[in-house]
């Protein structure tokens, strides 16, 4: 079983990003659970969703405290919440930057905002990142299939909206990278 | 033992979807529905169902969840097949009409996604609103997972309508954990539904014949229904069973008024309803790979309360650990008070173990702890999971 934490801020589809995930793992026959947390969300707020991926059917419904990846959307949450907190040893963080600085051993990034932005993805002057990060998640872990990923996105955005988000997620896998 | 009957229809749903769609697919005539979180996704989703014409439903925009119970009331009375869903502040605003319905014995199916009730103000999960309709005279039936919430809410409308019943029932699922999470769901395709859970043949207004609904009683009258309640609820504990039986034969998946993980060998216990069963089962495991003979009870029916298997799995134990999600303050965890009535005159110690107040998280160390300390007898006889 693989544990998933997405920690962003409220508007960058992080519950959907979450659900996506989910979604495409079970199309291919696996078990995924996608949990997100309630506090007082609202635009720019920290928000956090967690995602459990198995072969096997999942008996828990605790929260996630040992996370085998961390996606972290906005690294100003670095400073705030610690979303670092808890990963596993050989845990992996990918975070949305273009110039990072080496916050995990395991550190994968992606200009995920320029991505979004690139795409006209941003709602409200906020750029939806979370199709982009997921690329980059099924990149640099393999916990889904990313045809089927964009097939899930396509169900919940059908149309162009759909196309734009499929591209996302392409452009994400392709542009992360490890950082030395 | 599970199996997957080819007809299943795999989905990824969270857990207010998964019983919308059940509900589209049992084709109640009449909706009402006020929102409340955690429940308002459930509402959303039940809208689109009657707006796009896949649930032909009348849903009525009712002010408060006092007229949600008050209209299907009437509705079902009139013969309806009904559903309402709320949780907490709601559930307590809806009490009156929930000992309406219950005192009549009408058929009413009623989602709970359980929430902590005020005051302090907690939007998040625990049992106290279920709990606390325990003697309304409604079934009530709580769910693990996802899946569970879906198939619960299909049986319910088939328990609720038995002519030996006719009980509403309540279907409780915990609140963000099941109803904002979204798990693999098998759904059964519309057929099977309807095969299951035909219309409601009822029609109680036959105007050559007219009847009085729940006019004053005397007390020889009053006492005399009251009893009538009670006989139900005893008949209500086969029909349970036997109605899970034929869902299992549809879907593969058992159902039934309680469930055992690996009861008969062990000497310690934990009886556990709802969410968090999955996680004690997980500590069950746990412990078993340290030498000590766990097992878990858990209770699907709360109500009508299954006390003849509690009494029999408890028997067999050499102490028992009863996981509350919710406290009758001054006694004790509500389930707790259950067990140990079930179990009166048999030797066997039962401790609460009282957590998951207000959405607190529990994890399977904090059950396999207290498994534990019961084994070597150092478990109190009242632990709070602060």
């Amino acid at each position: 079983m693989i544990e998933i934490s997405l920690k962003g801020r409220g508007g960058q589809g992080v519950v959907t990003a979450g659900e996506l995930l989910t979604k495409a793992v079970i199309m291919e026959g696996k078990f995924a659970q996608s949990i997100p947390f309630f506090g007082g969300e609202r635009r720019g707020a920290p928000v956090s969703s967690e995602v459990r991926v198995s072969d096997k059917p999942i008996p828990l419904h605790r929260r996630v405290y040992n996370p085998d990846v961390v996606t972290v959307f906005d690294t100003t949450l670095i400073e705030i919440v610690n979303p670092l907190e808890g990963i596993k040893e050989d845990g992996v963080l990918i975070i949305n930057s273009d110039n990072p600085k080496k916050h995990w051993k395991n550190t994968y990034y992606v200009n995920a905002t320029d991505i979004a932005r690139n795409l006209g993805l941003v709602v409200a002057g906020w750029s939806v990142v979370n199709t982009a990060m997921l690329g980059a998640l099924v990149k640099v872990t393999g916990i889904a299939d990313p045809e089927l990923l964009e097939k899930a996105v396509m169900e919940e955005f059908p149309g162009k909206l759909g196309e734009l988000n499929a591209k996302a997620i392409h452009l994400g896998s392709k542009e992360v990278k490890a950082l030395d | 033992m599970q199996r997957t009957s080819t007809r299943n229809i795999v989905k990824a749903m969270v857990g207010n979807h998964a019983v919308a769609y059940a509900v589209m697919q049992a084709k109640p005539q009449v909706l009402a529905v006020y929102p409340i979180t955690p429940q308002t996704t459930m509402l959303e989703k039940l809208s689109e169902y009657v707006d796009s014409g896949k649930l032909k439903a009348r849903m009525i925009r009712v002010e408060s969840e006092h007229s949600a119970m008050a209209s299907i009331y009437g509705a079902a009375l009139a013969g309806a097949r009904v559903f309402t869903a709320t949780a907490s502040q709601g559930l307590l605003y809806m009490t009156e009409m929930i000992y309406w319905a219950g005192g009549q014995r009408v058929p009413i199916v009623a989602a709970v996604a359980t929430r902590a009730i005020a005051s302090p103000w907690s939007i998040l999960d625990d049992h106290q609103d279920f709990v606390s309709k325990r003697d309304a005279i409604w079934i009530q039936m709580m769910a693990e997972n996802v899946q569970e919430a879906y198939d619960l809410t299909l049986q319910a409308f088939r328990i609720s309508e038995n002519p030996n019943v006719l009980l509403p029932v309540m279907m409780g699922f915990d609140g963000f954990i099941l109803t904002h999470t979204m798990e693999r769901v098998e759904v059964l395709p519309d057929d099977v539904v309807d095969s299951f859970l035909p219309p409601r043949e009822f029609n109680l207004i036959d105007f050559s014949d007219p009847v009085g609904i729940g006019p004053v009683a005397t007390p020889d009258d009053y006492i005399f229904f009251r009893h009538q309640a009670q006989k139900a609820m005893e008949r209500a504990k086969a029909v349970i069973d036997q109605v899970g039986r034929e869902f299992e034969e549809l879907a593969g998946r058992g159902y039934g008024s309680t469930e055992c993980y690996l009861c008969d060998d062990a000497e310690y216990l934990v009886v556990s309803m709802g969410a968090w069963t999955g996680d004690a089962r997980v500590a069950v495991d746990r412990v078993r790979e340290k030498g000590i003979r766990a097992g878990l009870l858990k209770i699907r029916a709360f109500r009508p309360f299954p006390k003849e298997v509690v009494r029999n799995v408890v028997r067999k134990a050499r102490g028992v650990m009863v996981l509350d999600r919710a406290v009758s303050y001054g006694s004790g965890g509500v389930l707790g008070i259950e067990v140990k009535s079930a179990s009166y005159g048999l030797d066997v110690p039962i401790h609460d173990v009282i957590g998951g107040l207000g959405g607190k998280d529990v994890r399977p160390m904090h059950v396999e702890k207290a498994l534990e300390d019961l084994a070597v007898g150092a478990l109190e006889e009242e632990r709070w999971l602060l």
